[in-house]
C-alpha cells in the first residue's frame, strides 16, 4: 500500500559552495513509513541534502514539500517542529550530563518554582527506552557509556520528540555486528509506530537488510530511484552509485617491485597492537585492511613514532633504525598522511605554501634562513604537478575543497622527500574525480621505487590500489593476502576474525 | 573590482594593521586638540614609556603564538630588577648585574616551559603559580624593601640616556623587536612556533619538536622580561620588590591590540610593538587632555575590545572574499 502523497519531496534542489555545485537540480520522493536509503559515494551530495532538510543549510533554489505542502525549514528548531529528527554521525550528546538530562536537553521537565523535576525526567526516559525495547539507566553520565550505548541514547532522545521522519547518517560506522543488530531492531520498532527513516550508509549489506526504497546520488545529481533495495541486485546498485567500472577508477600500475625497503618486526603497543610483522618492497603498495579499531592506524602511528611502542624493530634497507618521534621518522624518509587531515595534517588557517613545506623547512633553508622565493617555486611546482585547484598559494587551506586539501598534504610529504609513504584513508571525504587523481599519485610514487602503505576501510579501494593486503583484527595482523585471487569477501572473512582453514 | 579585492587582501595581511588605524586616528585627534602633544620631547617621552611594555609584549607574543599565556611577567620583572640591583651593588659591575637579571629570567622561563611542555600543566595555571612564587621569592630576598643602585652613571644611561636625540630604551625595544620579528619570520624555529599554536597535533606529526618549542617560547618570554627589567631599573635606579604588578596584562593588551590571536598561530611582533606604543600614546594623550586616571583605564579597555572586534570582522570579510 503506497500512500499517494510522499511524506517528503525534494523538488529541483540546487546548492553550490563557492561555485562548486554540491547539489544540481535534485528531485526525489520519500514515501511514508519506509526506510529510505540515500546512496552515493562520499561527496555525492547526501550530507548536503540532509543538511538542507534539517535546516542546517539552505538551498540556493528548489523547494521541499512535507506531506505535499511546501515547507520552509530555516533552522533545526523549525525542522524539529515539522517532525524531523536527526541522529548525527558524531554524537551530539553532552558527555558530562546524565542520560535523562541529555534526552530532555532544552526541554527539561520543570516542577513548581521552575526547578528541574529529575524524578519525572528519569522515569520518562526509562519509558521511552522501553518502548524501543532498551533498558536505560537514566542517571548514569553519558561519558561512562560506550559509543554504541551513546548512540542508543541519541536515538531515544530523537524518538522522545515524537518525530515523523528520522535521519540516520552513517549510524553504524562505529558499531560492532551485535550492536548493529540491536540498532536495527530499534529501527524496526519505530517503523512499526509509523516513523519514516532516511538512512545513509556505505555498507551495502546493511542497506539490503534494513532498507525499503532508495535514491542514488552521484556528483550532486539525482541518478535513479530504487523501488526496493532488497530485491535489486547488488551489482546494479553499485554501478548506479559508481557510474563506471572499477578499472576506470583505479588506474593500472606498471611498477617494478624490487628489494625490501621497509620492514617491521614484532611491533607492539600495550593494549593496542601485538607483534605486528610486515615488510614493504620498493615499488610496492601494501594495503592495510580491517575494521575500524582493528589496529591499522595505531600500527602506522607506532611506526611513525607518534605512538609509544613497547617493543619491535624497524628496518629500512635492512638496517635497524630507531624512531622515537615523528621527527625521527621524517628524517628517515617516512611520510604519514593521517586519516583526519583537518585535525592531524593541516594548519587550516595557514596558507597553502606554508602547509606544503611544513614538514620540510630544511629544504627551503639556506644558512639557517628561510628562502621564500624557493618556497614559492617549490610549492608552485606541486600545485601544477598535483593539479591542485586554488586561487593563490597564499590562500588559507581552510578555503580549499577536501580533495585539494588532501593534495596539499600529499605535497607536504612529497616535498619531505619521503621514500616510505603511509596513507591513512587517503580518499576520505573526497569527490570521485579527485579520488582517481590521488590513486594516480599513489601509483606514481610506487613506480618511482618508493614503498607505499595504504590504509582504507573501503574494500574496493584496498583491492584497487594494493599489491598485497594485510588484514588486521583486534590489534593483530592476521593475514597477508596477494591481490591476485583475493575478493572482498575473503578480506572480510579475516577482518571479522575468521581462522585459516 | 578584482584588483581592489586583491589589494585589500594584501593590505589586510600586514601585521598590526588594526592597531595602526586607531593609532593614526588618536594621534590626529591629539595633535589637533593639544599643541604640546606633537612635540619631539613629548613623542620621545611616550616612546620611552612604551619601551618597557614593548619589550615585555615581545616576549608575550612568543607565548601567545603557541596558544599559551605567561602571567608571570610582572613578578619576573620585579625579581630581575632586584637581582640586577643586588648584583651591581655587591660586585660593582653592571654587566654582571645584567647577566644576573637574564639568568633569573632564563630559570623562571625554563621552569614554566618544562611544566607546560612535559608535565602538561595548562599555561594559565602554571604561570599563575609562578607569578605568586616569583613575587614571594622577590619579597623574601629583599625583605620587602627597595634596593637602590647608586653611583652607576653608565648603567643609568641605559634607562635615561639619549643617542642622537632618541632615548636609549627606544633603541633597545626596536632592536629586540626587530631581532624577534626576523627570528619568527625567517627561521624554521620561528615558523614552528606558529605551527605549534596553529595546530599542535599537526605540528607534532609534521616533525616539529613541540615540547622543545614550548620550552623555548617560555624561556624567550622571561628573557624578554629580564631585559625589560634592566631598562626599567636603569630608569628608576631603584628596584621595588612590588614593582610590575599587573604588567603581564599590559603586555597581553599590547599584543592583542596588535593583532596577535589569543588562540595561537596568528599575529606577530610588529603588531605588538605598535600595540604597546598605541597604549602609551593613549595614556599620555589623556593626561595631556587633563582626563583622570580612572577614565584612562576605561579608554584602554575600550581600545582592547575595539581592536580585537575590528580584527575579527576584518577576518570575516576576507573569508567571504
Amino acid at each position: 500500500m503506497k500512500d499517494p502523497v510522499p511524506i517528503v519531496e525534494f523538488r529541483n534542489i540546487s546548492k553550490a559552495f563557492s561555485g562548486v555545485k554540491a547539489l544540481d537540480e535534485v528531485s526525489l520522493e520519500i514515501q511514508k513509513g519506509e526506510v529510505h536509503c540515500l546512496l552515493g559515494e562520499n561527496g555525492a551530495g547526501k550530507s548536503t541534502l540532509i543538511k538542507i532538510l534539517t535546516g542546517v543549510l539552505h538551498a540556493d533554489s528548489g523547494e521541499i514539500l512535507i506531506d505535499g505542502k511546501e515547507a520552509v525549514i530555516g533552522d533545526i528548531c523549525q525542522a524539529r517542529k515539522l517532525g524531523i529528527g536527526t541522529v548525527f554521525q558524531e554524537n551530539s550528546l553532552i558527555p558530562h550530563l546524565s542520560v535523562a538530562e541529555n534526552v530532555f536537553l532544552t526541554r527539561e521537565v520543570r516542577g513548581p518554582g521552575g526547578f528541574i523535576n529529575y524524578r519525572v525526567m528519569n522515569e520518562e526516559t526509562v519509558q521511552w527506552g522501553r518502548e524501543l525495547g532498551v533498558e536505560l539507566d537514566p542517571q548514569v553520565t553519558v561519558n561512562h557509556l560506550s559509543v554504541a550505548e551513546q548512540q542508543i541514547v541519541e536515538i531515544v532522545k530523537v524518538f522522545s520528540q515524537n518525530p515523523r521522519i528520522v535521519i540516520l547518517d552513517e549510524p553504524t560506522s562505529s558499531l560492532s555486528d551485535h550492536e548493529i543488530d540491536n540498532l536495527f531492531q530499534i529501527v524496526k520498532r519505530m517503523q512499526d509506530k509509523g516513523v519514516t527513516f532516511i538512512y545513509v550508509s556505505h555498507r551495502m549489506e546493511e542497506i539490503k537488510e534494513i532498507g525499503d526504497g532508495g535514491s542514488v546520488l552521484r556528483d550532486g545529481k539525482f541518478i535513479t530511484a530504487i523501488e526496493d533495495v532488497k530485491t535489486m541486485p547488488l551489482d546494479s546498485i553499485i554501478s548506479y552509485i559508481v557510474g563506471r567500472s572499477l578499472d576506470q577508477v583505479y588506474p593500472k600500475r606498471n611498477a617494478r617491485i624490487g628489494d625490501v625497503l621497509f620492514e617491521v618486526q614484532e611491533l607492539s603497543v600495550p593494549d593496542t597492537i601485538y607483534d605486528i610483522c610486515f615488510s614493504v618492497h620498493e615499488g610496492e603498495v601494501l594495503g592495510f585492511s580491517g575494521l575500524v579499531g582493528s589496529g591499522r592506524t595505531e600500527t602506522a602511528k607506532a611506526v611513525f613514532g607518534a605512538l609509544k611502542k613497547s617493543s619491535g624493530k624497524i628496518l629500512i634497507n635492512g638496517k635497524k633504525v630507531s624512531i622515537h618521534s615523528p621527527h625521527d621518522a621524517i628524517r628517515l624518509g617516512i611520510g604519514f598522511l593521517t586519516e583526519n587531515r583537518k585535525e592531524e595534517g593541516l594548519f587550516l588557517n595557514k596558507s597553502v605554501s606554508w602547509n606544503a613545506v611544513s614538514a620540510s623547512l630544511d629544504r627551503i633553508k639556506k644558512h639557517g634562513i628561510l628562502n621564500f622565493r624557493t618556497e614559492r617555486k617549490i610549492v608552485s611546482g606541486y600545485v601544477e604537478s598535483l593539479k591542485i585547484k586554488l586561487a593563490s598559494i597564499d590562500r588559507e587551506v581552510k578555503y580549499l575543497s577536501g580533495g585539494n586539501q588532501q593534495k596539499v598534504v600529499f605535497a607536504k610529504w612529497l616535498n619531505a622527500k619521503s621514500r616510505i609513504y603511509i596513507f591513512d584513508e587517503p580518499t576520505r571525504g573526497i569527490d570521485v574525480g579527485a579520488k582517481s587523481e590521488i590513486y594516480g599519485i599513489i601509483n606514481q610514487l610506487a613506480e618511482n621505487g618508493n614503498a607505499v602503505i595504504v590504509i582504507s576501510s573501503e574494500l574496493p579501494e584496498i583491492l584497487g590500489v594494493s599489491d598485497r593486503i594485510a588484514v588486521f583484527h583486534e590489534g593483530r595482523l592476521v593475514k597477508i593476502l596477494p591481490r591476485e585471487g583475493t575478493t572482498q569477501e575473503k578480506i572480510m572473512y579475516y577482518a571479522i576474525g575468521g581462522q585459516e582453514t | 573590482m578584482k584588483g581592489w579585492r586583491h589589494i585589500y587582501v594584501k593590505i589586510s595581511k600586514i601585521q598590526g594593521l588594526n592597531a595602526l588605524l586607531p593609532l593614526a586616528v588618536i594621534v590626529l585627534i591629539l595633535a589637533i586638540a593639544r599643541e604640546n602633544f606633537l612635540t619631539v620631547d613629548n613623542i620621545m617621552n611616550v616612546f620611552r614609556q612604551a619601551s618597557v611594555y614593548a619589550v615585555m609584549a615581545t616576549g608575550m607574543t612568543f607565548v601567545l603564538l603557541t596558544g599559551g599565556v605567561d602571567l608571570s611577567h610582572g613578578s619576573v620583572l620585579a625579581m630581575c630588577c632586584v637581582l640586577c640591583a643586588m648584583t651591581i651593588n655587591s660586585t660593582g659591575s653592571m654587566w654582571l648585574g645584567i647577566l644576573a637579571a637574564a639568568g633569573g629570567g632564563v630559570i623562571v622561563g625554563l621552569i614554566n616551559g618544562v611544566a607546560v611542555a612535559y608535565v602538561k600543566l595548562p599555561p594559565f595555571i602554571m604561570t599563575l603559580g609562578s607569578m605568586y612564587m616569583v613575587r614571594g621569592f622577590t619579597l623574601w630576598i629583599t625583605n620587602s624593601t627597595q634596593v637602590s643602585v647608586k653611583g652607576m652613571p653608565h648603567f643609568n644611561y641605559i634607562g635615561q640616556g639619549f643617542l642622537l636625540g632618541i632615548p636609549i630604551p627606544v633603541y633597545i625595544f626596536i632592536i629586540i623587536g626587530m631581532i624577534a620579528s626576523l627570528f619568527l619570520t625567517y627561521t624554521a624555529t620561528g615558523r614552528n612556533i606558529y605551527a605549534v599554536g596553529s595546530n599542535m597535533e599537526s605540528a607534532r606529526l609534521s616533525g616539529v619538536k613541540v615540547e622543545k618549542t614550548l620550552v623555548l617560547v617560555y624561556t624567550l618570554s622571561s628573557v624578554c622580561v629580564s631585559l625589560a627589567a634592566v631598562v626599567y631599573l636603569a630608569r628608576l635606579t631603584a628596584a621595588q620588590p612590588t614593582a610590575g604588578e599587573s604588567y603581564e596584562m599590559e603586555a597581553i593588551a599590547a599584543a592583542v591590540v596588535g593583532g596577535t590571536s589569543q588562540a595561537g598561530g596568528e599575529g606577530g611582533i610588529l603588531g605588538s610593538l605598535i600595540g604597546a606604543v598605541l597604549i602609551a600614546i593613549i595614556r599620555n594623550g589623556l593626561v595631556l587632555l587633563g582626563v583622570g586616571s580612572y577614565f584612562t583605564k576605561i579608554v584602554v579597555g575600550l581600545i582592547i575590545v575595539l581592536a580585537v572586534a575590528l580584527d575579527i570582522s576584518r577576518r570575516r570579510l576576507s573569508a567571504n572574499k
